[in-house]
């Protein structure tokens, strides 16, 4: 497969990513960014970091580069690479989602939201509240108590 | 979660990167909630609140993903897991309630006072279900109405055991949620005027059902009101009664749906043949239709030829229906799909009836059979004009036997499951589906006195990608051990299987009573045995 044109992404840390169009373009966001004519050659993502940025480029590569056939083995293959994909922890999770918000790729939000969904299933709200660790509930009624716990955790 | 040992590591680069980049992800949170952690405490301050958002950032907690990531989030839950979610924090709580559609209630008369705060809480439901028990009060018409003027933008209701509605009660509803598209209603109490204001006011109603409906069942056919066709005649795709004395009155209705896809009837008393000769008069684009236990004669049946486009045929438990019925309308309705005949042991309907559909539906995906009495002669017939049959099921046949099977796996070659139950067959019937079917992926056996296990394990080794699923008295008892182990009683299994066998031979509902076999101990059984009968008298 060859690309024609390359597109520079740079992250909000000014680290650059050089990628082919075919596969900038996966993103909803991106794609409106270029053609809208608002990106040249270098698109700014200054809510992304190069972490998830990275690991986003890796989806949509492999998304693009697998034959858009009916083919099993490919199904199949895709399927264990957005498995392995997702076997990440809570917190590169969340910053996924909210990069994909961001730039607008439904199909791997989906599989995020599958994933965090299938985490909360199950839990007793207790459990669920030490996933999320702080009860905003509780906090927001009691703000001294929160400062206080706040700064023991500091230290 | 194994979340924390991560999180310190973490932090260190997490903390640099905020410092960079606080305002945008400031930004990114408070365009889409502006007063998530605000909105219950006013008096916080600015500096709690910055403090506050660092140490979710530190921690990248959940709680960083803003409404709209979490609403989705909880789409994908059960509701079980939803109400947990609920409970979190306050937050969640109002997510959960504001982005739920689907609410089901326990419809008993206090709910009246409730109603307020859930729907203020729940402000976008679309669907609700109304369930009450038999023996509380039901909601009034009071609460009904109240609800209607809460979700004005209702599309799907159901209501169960809601005897205390009226007629009045259902109208009033209807004027306030024009947009319903299914309402579904069971062992109330209002009748014809009630369903006669749904149809005349939901424009939008696609779906029907009505289960034992006390209103309709006043008074005879003749006097009786009847139901439609009304407004919502042309938009209705689908209509199910069941158990209903006067099902008739809806004749109506049933015709005057032009645009009906699919009608069920299932124990509605009175003579059907005229109203389906009426029926498919009218309404030709008919693609599904179960008749079951009704008092039909083949040319009731025999009028749905009239329907070109049926695709699937459900004739169930109606005695008077014979081969010729079954023949005219395969003879019309080459597109049938999907056939499931309870022959109900009347031998009206066998060999005949089978090899018409054979002739005339080269569709043919499923067959059901149960209670017919077919042989080798029109399973082959089948097996060789229905190419594209994957399903097949054949129930307490007296004449299907091993030369059956051996025909089936021999000519049934797009065959993906079989299931075979009270059939005289043996382990030799099995022998033969090792070596036929090339597309068998299931094959199910149940209550066959001639299959032993290890004809069927003999089946399993010799075919690996197959999935055979025995269920003799036998293997079943030692299930219900299995699922017993907590009981330490030595004796046990044995009087558990001894119970099983009498209960199996004993009473048409052994199979319910066997799956409850597994969960008691013995020492319970007898009592609970008492309970159930006595529970059956008390429902009769």
């Amino acid at each position: 497969m060859s690309y024609s044109k390359t597109i520079v992404l740079t992250n909000y840390d000014g680290e650059t990513f050089v990628v082919d169009e075919v596969v900038a373009v996966e993103p909803q966001t991106i794609e409106h960014m270029i053609e809208d004519g608002c990106a040249n050659t270098s698109i700014p993502l200054p809510n992304v970091t190069s972490k998830i940025l990275s690991k986003v480029i890796e989806h949509c590569k492999k998304h693009v580069e697998t034959p858009n056939s009916n083919e099993k083995a490919a199904k199949a293959d895709l399927k264990s690479f957005d498995f392995d994909f997702v076997k990440a922890d809570q917190g590169t999770l969340f910053d996924l989602i909210l990069a994909m918000n961001y730039l607008n790729i439904k199909e791997l939000l989906d599989l995020i939201y599958q994933t965090v969904a299938d985490m909360i299933k199950g839990k007793t709200p207790e459990e669920e509240e030490e996933m999320r660790r702080v009860n905003a509930w509780v906090f927001s009624c009691f703000v001294g108590v929160t400062c206080l716990y706040f700064k023991s955790k500091k230290m | 979660m194994g979340h924390s040992h991560s999180i310190h590591n973490r932090n260190t680069n997490r903390r640099r990167d905020n410092a960079v980049n606080h305002t945008v992800n400031n930004r990114s949170m408070t365009v889409t909630d502006p007063n998530q952690f605000r909105s219950n405490s006013p008096e916080k301050s600015v500096e709690e609140d910055e403090e506050y958002e660092q140490y979710v950032y530190d921690n990248n907690n959940i709680l960083i993903l803003p409404d709209s990531c979490l609403a989705c989030v909880f789409q994908l839950l059960s509701s079980g897991d939803r109400k947990n979610c609920s409970l979190v924090c306050r937050r969640w709580f109002e997510i959960e309630g504001q982005t739920r559609h689907r609410l089901s209630l326990h419809a008993q008369s206090e709910l009246v006072t409730a109603v307020p705060s859930l729907f203020a809480r729940f402000d976008s439901v679309t669907k609700l279900s109304l369930k009450c028990d038999r023996r509380s009060v039901s909601i009034g018409d009071d609460a009904l109405v109240l609800i209607s003027e809460y979700c004005k933008n209702l599309t799907r209701l159901k209501l169960r055991c809601c005897r205390q509605l009226t007629d009045l009660g259902l109208a009033r509803f209807s004027k306030n949620c024009k947009s319903l598209k299914r309402l579904s209603c069971g062992s109330c109490s209002f009748g014809a005027k009630g369903m006669n204001a749904v149809v005349d006011n939901c424009l939008l109603l696609e779906e029907l059902s009505v289960k034992r409906l006390r209103g309709i069942s006043d008074g005879e056919v003749a006097t009786a009101e009847v139901v439609g066709p009304g407004a919502a005649a042309l938009s209705l795709k689908f209509i199910c009664l069941k158990d209903l004395y006067n099902a008739q009155c809806f004749g109506p209705l049933i015709i005057g749906s032009k645009n009906l896809k699919t009608l069920k009837l299932f124990r509605c008393s009175g003579d059907w043949d005229r109203v389906m000769g009426l029926v498919t008069d009218r309404v030709e684009g008919l693609v599904e239709v179960h008749l079951e236990r009704l008092q039909l004669s083949d040319s009731g049946l025999a009028a749905l030829s009239n329907c070109r486009n049926l695709e699937i045929l459900h004739v169930m438990k109606t005695p008077d229906c014979s081969n010729l019925g079954l023949i005219s309308v395969a003879e019309n309705c080459k597109l049938l799909r999907k056939l499931h005949v309870d022959g109900w042991k009347t031998n009206r309907i066998n060999d005949e009836g089978l090899i018409g559909v054979s002739k005339f539906c080269p569709n043919l995906q499923e067959l059901v059979l149960i209670g017919v009495n077919c042989t080798r002669v029109s399973l082959e017939m089948l097996a060789t004009n229905c190419q594209k049959l994957e399903r097949l099921a054949l129930c307490g046949s007296e004449t299907v036997g091993d030369a059956e099977i051996s025909c089936i796996a021999e000519k049934c070659a797009a065959l993906k499951k079989l299931c075979i139950k009270s059939c005289p067959i043996s382990d030799h019937g099995l022998e033969a589906l090792a070596g036929g079917c090339p597309n068998l992926v299931k094959v199910k056996v149940k209550k066959c006195r001639g299959v032993t296990s290890d004809g069927a394990s003999w089946l399993r080794a010799s075919r690996e990608s197959l999935a055979v699923s025995l269920d003799t008295v036998e293997v079943e008892s030692q299930d219900a051990v299995s699922d017993g182990v907590q009981d330490e009683d030595p004796a046990a299994p044995s009087q558990i299987e001894e119970a099983s066998n009498a209960v199996s031979s004993s009473t048409s509902r052994s199979t319910s009573f066997k799956a409850r076999l597994g969960l008691v101990s013995a020492r319970n059984l007898v009592s609970c045995a008492f309970r159930k009968w006595s529970s059956f008298g008390g429902g009769a």
